[in-house]
């Protein structure tokens, strides 16, 4: 082979390694600028006009790296270049190369020795080191930018890129897109377990639906380039007919999902509801109780059971527990189901035969209805009713403990209801009895009321007593408080022969006693005795070393009502000049609201919705205000003259 | 300043009153050890009422199965929110007890899951220093019950301060004694008690 054709050889592969590094440069440079915006994008949002140039900014870039690239090796083309390339990268041929390719110069038959010369040169290897060096630093660049590119994966940043670009270009600079958020609807389908029906929200400033509907987005045009936000997902809008539509599940938690169309964007809040556990109500047995002995028979426990979408099943559940001191034992049974089929209020029945549960005195034995909802979204809900503790007394106890005294309720309610009952009679028999017979008896009457007011009193003393010299009002007391000054009333009315008056007082007083009979259900199987420690003998004769360290006041509690108020106080502002920013605003507020003032987020959705249609808000968040304030004051009785308290 | 009143907490079911000696116990160490001005007396206060949000720490106990009221249930959220200290000890020193799974069940139902409490907590040095977390009590070194050594305490925190304290190594029965019995003993047992109520009062 002449040394012309393997510089013609040459030539072609120094050509193929220059093209194969302008491509590679190319790629790796629109890949750079891919990487470089998906970076960017991670971190803050990127405008339409940015998304539009990316992806022409990679072409423009990949060819400019490849222009680059081929300029440089321009010198491939010519045999001569090539030649001296060679030259300069074999010193020791001395131009032996170049004048060698030229025939007209140097012919092989006259130039024998530079023809050897130059026939002895390793070009192959020359231009082998040559284009591996150059395609080894673009293959690694190459390699590095791909593998970046391939962990940022931007795939959803490409798509929106693509179809940002393909809209601009076909719409073009003259015929603007509409915003395509300006109609709105949400189509919610609840979980299929609630079998409920789907329902379409037009225009929703919020969604309110339980957890794990799917709510579908939908919305005129087409659908490239919509996209909606939820948290760091992103979801690009799909063709629905001649629609576009997208879609989310109901999270947890309220939370604000962001609709975008190029530079528009839409707000909705999504306001999770939860499925509420089954509701349970024990209606038998009716109270704790205390059998003084063994007790026998039957014991029938009955239960009523409601859900908000429907039941599953229910159940008793018993604990019978024995033992005394250190030692108690405690076993668990329940009832057979009691199965509803997604009913929403069902009766929980179940007798227990009480001779075959080797019963004993000291024994305890609880009794609660369960019920179970068919939520398979967060739960199966689980409702429980009140525990029934049903105790057999033990005929001795501690002596640290005292039995505890009867409770005077029960025998007030018996008194009361006996005092009504005769006073009924009274009214009917007046008519046929002597005047002062009638007075007299009314007389009598109103003495058994005010002693029934006057052992009231004693036990409201009883029970706002403290035991160290202070008192409370407590929930029992305060409801005596209101009977005993209705007690009173009747008692002036009887005393003036007009029970017929007296009579509602006397009505009311009854329903009062009952109301706190059946509420208080503390059995106490003893009581207590607080023994007084001699402080005075005591104080500070301990002689352990102790290392008390300085105090910190403790922080108050945050007032979660008024950091919503100040945020709204802030946007009421930014409502008067910019309406649409100051709705965007309440509804991350209302989303701060929703779990711990649902009061002022339903007056948010107002004044949102207000917003949105270029209303004023000031009522709407008026009333978010005033639902943010504490709630006023009420005073439960009456004083002693009826009048307010001071 | 009012005086400190140890409360022992009712509640509807159960045995909440199963350590009757305790209270005495407990005030007797506050003021041998301390100037807190305590009452000579304890009272005891129901869960279900709004009486129980006048006392700042408040003692819970027994062996039997803890099943709370809704009144109960709301208070002690409320209670604890509030920034009130309720200490729950099983009596039963038995984590597979009842009282210890009604009470997990009851706690868990009203705050989730509670927090291991470190050993090296302010609570262990806020007054006395016990380095290796809570003591351990006879019954724990005897064997008795579950036949653990709980190294740990489990809390419910709320912005990082203990707002209910579980205990299941059994003070209740390790500290209701008389108090005049610590004349004859060499170590208190009850100091960690009176770390308890210093943390609750200053935290």
């Amino acid at each position: 082979m002449t040394a012309l054709e393997r510089v013609r050889r040459a030539r072609w592969q120094l050509l193929a390694a220059v093209i194969l590094t302008a491509l590679l440069w190319a790629a790796t440079l629109a890949m750079g600028i891919i990487l470089l915006a998906a970076t960017v994008g991670a971190i803050v949002w990127l405008p339409l006009a940015v998304r539009v140039v990316i992806l022409p900014l990679a072409a423009l870039a990949a060819l400019t790296a490849a222009a680059v690239v081929l300029w440089r090796g321009r010198a491939a083309r010519s045999v001569q270049r090539v030649a001296l390339w060679i030259e300069e990268r074999e010193p020791s041929l001395k131009f032996a190369f170049v004048t060698a390719i030229d025939n007209r110069i140097a012919p092989e038959e006259q130039h024998r020795d530079l023809h050897a010369h130059a026939a002895a040169a390793d070009v192959e290897g020359i231009v082998r080191r040559g284009w591996l060096r150059a395609l080894a630093r673009a293959v690694i660049s190459f390699a590095l930018v791909g593998a970046a590119l391939a962990i940022v994966a931007p795939r959803e940043l490409l798509r929106a890129a693509g179809s940002d670009l393909r809209r601009s270009v076909r719409a073009g600079p003259a015929a603007p897109m509409a915003n395509r958020l300006a109609t709105l609807s949400a189509r919610v389908v609840p979980p299929a377990y609630t079998r409920m029906s789907a329902q379409t929200v037009d225009e929703p400033a919020g969604v309110a639906a339980l957890i794990g509907s799917r709510i579908t987005f939908s919305g005129k045009g087409a659908a490239d380039g919509v996209r909606q936000l939820l948290g760091n997902d992103t979801v690009e809008a799909r063709r629905d007919g001649g629609e576009w539509s997208t879609g989310v599940t109901m999270p947890a938690i309220p939370d604000v999902i962001t609709l975008l169309d190029r530079d528009f964007r839409r707000l909705v809040v999504l306001e999770p509801l939860t499925d509420s556990a089954p509701s349970l109500r024990l209606t038998l047995p009716e109270r704790d109780t205390t059998y003084q002995t063994v007790p026998r028979g039957r014991l029938v426990i009955e239960s009523s059971a409601t859900d908000d979408i429907g039941l599953a099943y229910g159940l008793v559940e018993y604990m019978l527990s024995s033992g005394s001191g250190e030692s108690f034992d405690t076993k668990r049974t329940n009832s057979r189901r009691f199965a509803y089929g997604n009913r929403r209020a069902g009766t929980i029945r179940d007798i227990i035969l009480l001779d075959t549960m080797q019963l004993a005195p000291g024994m305890v034995l609880h009794v609660r209805a369960v019920a179970f909802d068919f939520n398979d979204v967060t739960g199966p809900g689980k409702g429980v009713s009140e525990t029934r503790t049903l105790r057999i007394a033990e005929p001795i106890d501690s002596t640290s403990i005292n039995p505890a005294p009867p409770v005077p309720i029960d025998s007030m309610w018996v008194s009361q209801r006996l005092l009504n009952m005769r006073t009924d009679t009274l009214i009917r028999t007046q008519r046929r009895m002597e005047r002062a017979t009638f007075v007299g008896k009314s007389s009598v009457y109103s003495n058994d009321q005010e002693a029934i007011r006057q052992r009231v009193l004693a036990v409201i003393a009883l029970l706002e007593d403290t035991g160290v010299g202070d008192t409370f009002e407590t929930e029992t007391s305060a409801k005596l408080r209101v009977a005993a000054d209705l007690m009173r009333t009747a008692r002036m009315h009887l005393g003036v022969a007009e029970p017929d008056t007296a009579m509602p007082y006397m009505k009311r007083i009854l329903a009062i006693l009952d109301e706190i009979r059946l509420a208080n259900r503390y059995y106490l199987r003893g009581l207590m005795t607080p023994v007084a420690v001699n402080i005075e003998r005591v104080r500070l004769t301990g002689t352990d070393s102790a290392s008390a360290d300085a105090r910190s006041a403790r922080e108050a509690l945050a007032n979660a009502n008024a950091a919503l108020a100040r945020r709204i106080d802030a946007v009421a502002a930014l409502a008067r000049t910019s309406p649409a920013a100051a709705a965007d605003s309440l509804a991350y507020i209302r989303v701060a609201a929703l779990s711990t003032a649902p009061a002022a987020a339903a007056a948010l959705a107002d004044a949102i919705v207000t917003l949105r249609r270029g209303g004023s808000a000031e009522r709407a968040l008026a009333r978010t205000r005033r639902a943010l304030e504490p709630p006023p004051r009420t005073i439960s009785s009456p004083t002693e003259w009826g009048g307010i308290a001071q | 300043m009012s005086e400190f009143v140890f409360a022992t907490l009712e509640y509807a079911s159960g045995d909440w009153e199963s350590a009757p000696a305790l209270p005495e116990n407990l005030i007797d160490t506050v003021a041998k050890h301390t100037s807190i001005d305590i009452a000579p007396v304890g009272v005891n206060v129901k869960l279900g009422f709004p009486e129980v949000f006048n006392y700042p720490f408040v003692w819970m106990t027994g062996h039997l199965p803890v099943r709370f009221t809704d009144a109960e249930r709301r208070n002690l959220k409320r209670y604890v929110e509030r920034g009130g200290f309720i200490m729950i000890d099983d009596h039963n020193h038995d984590i597979t007890g009842e009282f210890h799974k009604t009470a997990h069940e009851e706690i868990e139902r009203t705050f989730g899951r509670m927090t291991r409490l470190k050993n090296d907590h302010e609570l262990y040095s806020c007054f006395f220093v016990f380095e290796n977390g809570p003591p351990n009590t006879n019954h724990e070194l005897n064997g008795w019950g579950d036949n653990l050594l709980h190294r740990y305490l489990d809390a419910v925190l709320v912005n990082g301060r203990i707002g209910l304290l579980y205990s299941s190594k059994d003070y209740s029965s390790e500290w209701n004694f008389h108090a005049e019995t610590k004349r004859t003993m060499q170590d208190d047992p009850t100091k960690f008690g009176v770390n308890l109520i210093v943390y609750a009062l200053t935290r």
